[in-house]
């Protein structure tokens, strides 16, 4: 296993071009404290949403800014109890700005080898 | 997988369960709008999952209440808590396995938005800090225009409680620089003085 590869069964072109190195703070709702595999699972590692974008769902949705995830969690409760933070940085993996209608929305396809649990820890105590 | 009790339905009723109008999408749609069997509007919200469904909330809805949503001068439970009310439970494949008519009380209250939680993060109230002179009082209905804001040519209109009137009015009378903290809600361009304070004036 390469540290800098993507997984193989990855489509062509994804992470998409105009992706880049993965860089600053991102954050996620999660349900475990520590963060487990099961709260950065990607659609494509857990099967769900199967006519989604194939390259989407190989990576993993996070907001740059603590205030997105914070009203996520009042919005969507079931979506995780606890915010989550990343530092990311190049050796993690891509990033790119997949905003839609949340201005912060980001989606990180995280190279195989980097085990994305570890890299988050839980700002928020359940609530 | 929590269940509450509820008629079954016959789930072509919202067949083929696709989203028309996403309003708020984080791996998939979240929130959106789809049509029944009979080309009515509905408003779905995703409101948990297992490995094996993911679980929906239906109600009837209109272009008013979704105006309202965007705008954000409505909640999304608000939008939600209709006479009708219905949970589909959705596979993986997108295929409806099942629907029953519920009363939206009965939903467990972790499985719905806080009750005034807006749409989108940015509907919500902000805080606001700002620096400036009380111009505009209006002592009946409690507010005031907020000008020569450091930074900004636009003016805030402040709403504000009794509590603050004196202030308020001394403030004005003396034209002091004064300091307001408070929130504003951007959908209704106008915010609520929580804090007054004397500032220093600056040399011009």
């Amino acid at each position: 296993m390469n540290a800098m590869n993507f997984p193989n069964t990855w489509p062509a072109d994804c992470p998409p071009p105009d992706a880049v190195d993965a860089d600053g703070e991102v954050f996620r709702l999660v349900n475990n404290n520590p963060p487990a595999m099961v709260d950065v699972a990607s659609h494509a590692e857990t099967g769900r949403l199967p006519r989604a974008p194939a390259c989407l769902r190989c990576g993993l949705s996070v907001f740059r800014e603590i205030r997105d995830a914070t009203h996520q969690r009042l919005l969507l409760p079931k979506l995780g109890k606890l915010i989550a933070r990343a530092m990311l940085k190049a050796e993690h993996g891509k990033t790119r700005l997949t905003t839609g209608r949340q201005p912060t929305h980001t989606t990180w396809w995280a190279y195989e080898s980097v085990n994305r649990a570890a890299l988050f820890s839980v700002l928020t105590e359940e609530g | 997988m929590w269940t509450i009790a509820g008629k079954p339905i016959d789930p072509a009723r919202f067949r083929p369960f696709e989203a028309v109008d996403v309003l708020y999408e984080f791996d998939g749609p979240r929130v959106f709008t789809m049509y029944d069997a009979e080309g009515e509007l509905n408003l779905a919200y995703w409101s948990d999952e297992n490995e094996t469904v993911y679980r929906y909330v239906v109600v009837p809805t209109t272009e008013k209440i979704l105006d309202s949503l965007r705008k954000g001068s409505l909640s999304v439970f608000d939008a939600l808590n209709q006479p009708r009310c219905w949970l589909c439970d959705i596979s993986p494949n997108g295929d409806i396995s099942q629907c029953q008519r519920v009363d939206f009380e009965a939903i467990p209250r972790d499985s719905l938005p806080v009750p005034g939680t807006m749409l989108l993060p940015s509907l919500g109230p902000q805080l606001v800090d700002l620096e400036g002179r009380i111009r505009e009082l209006d002592k009946d209905r409690l507010s005031f225009d907020l000008r020569d804001i450091e930074g900004r040519t636009q003016t805030q209109r402040f709403m504000f409680d009794a509590e603050l009137l004196d202030e308020v009015v001394q403030a004005f009378r003396e034209d002091a620089r004064v300091r307001v903290a408070g929130r504003s809600f951007p959908a209704k361009n106008v915010a609520y003085a929580l804090t007054l304070s004397r500032m220093a004036e600056r040399d011009e």
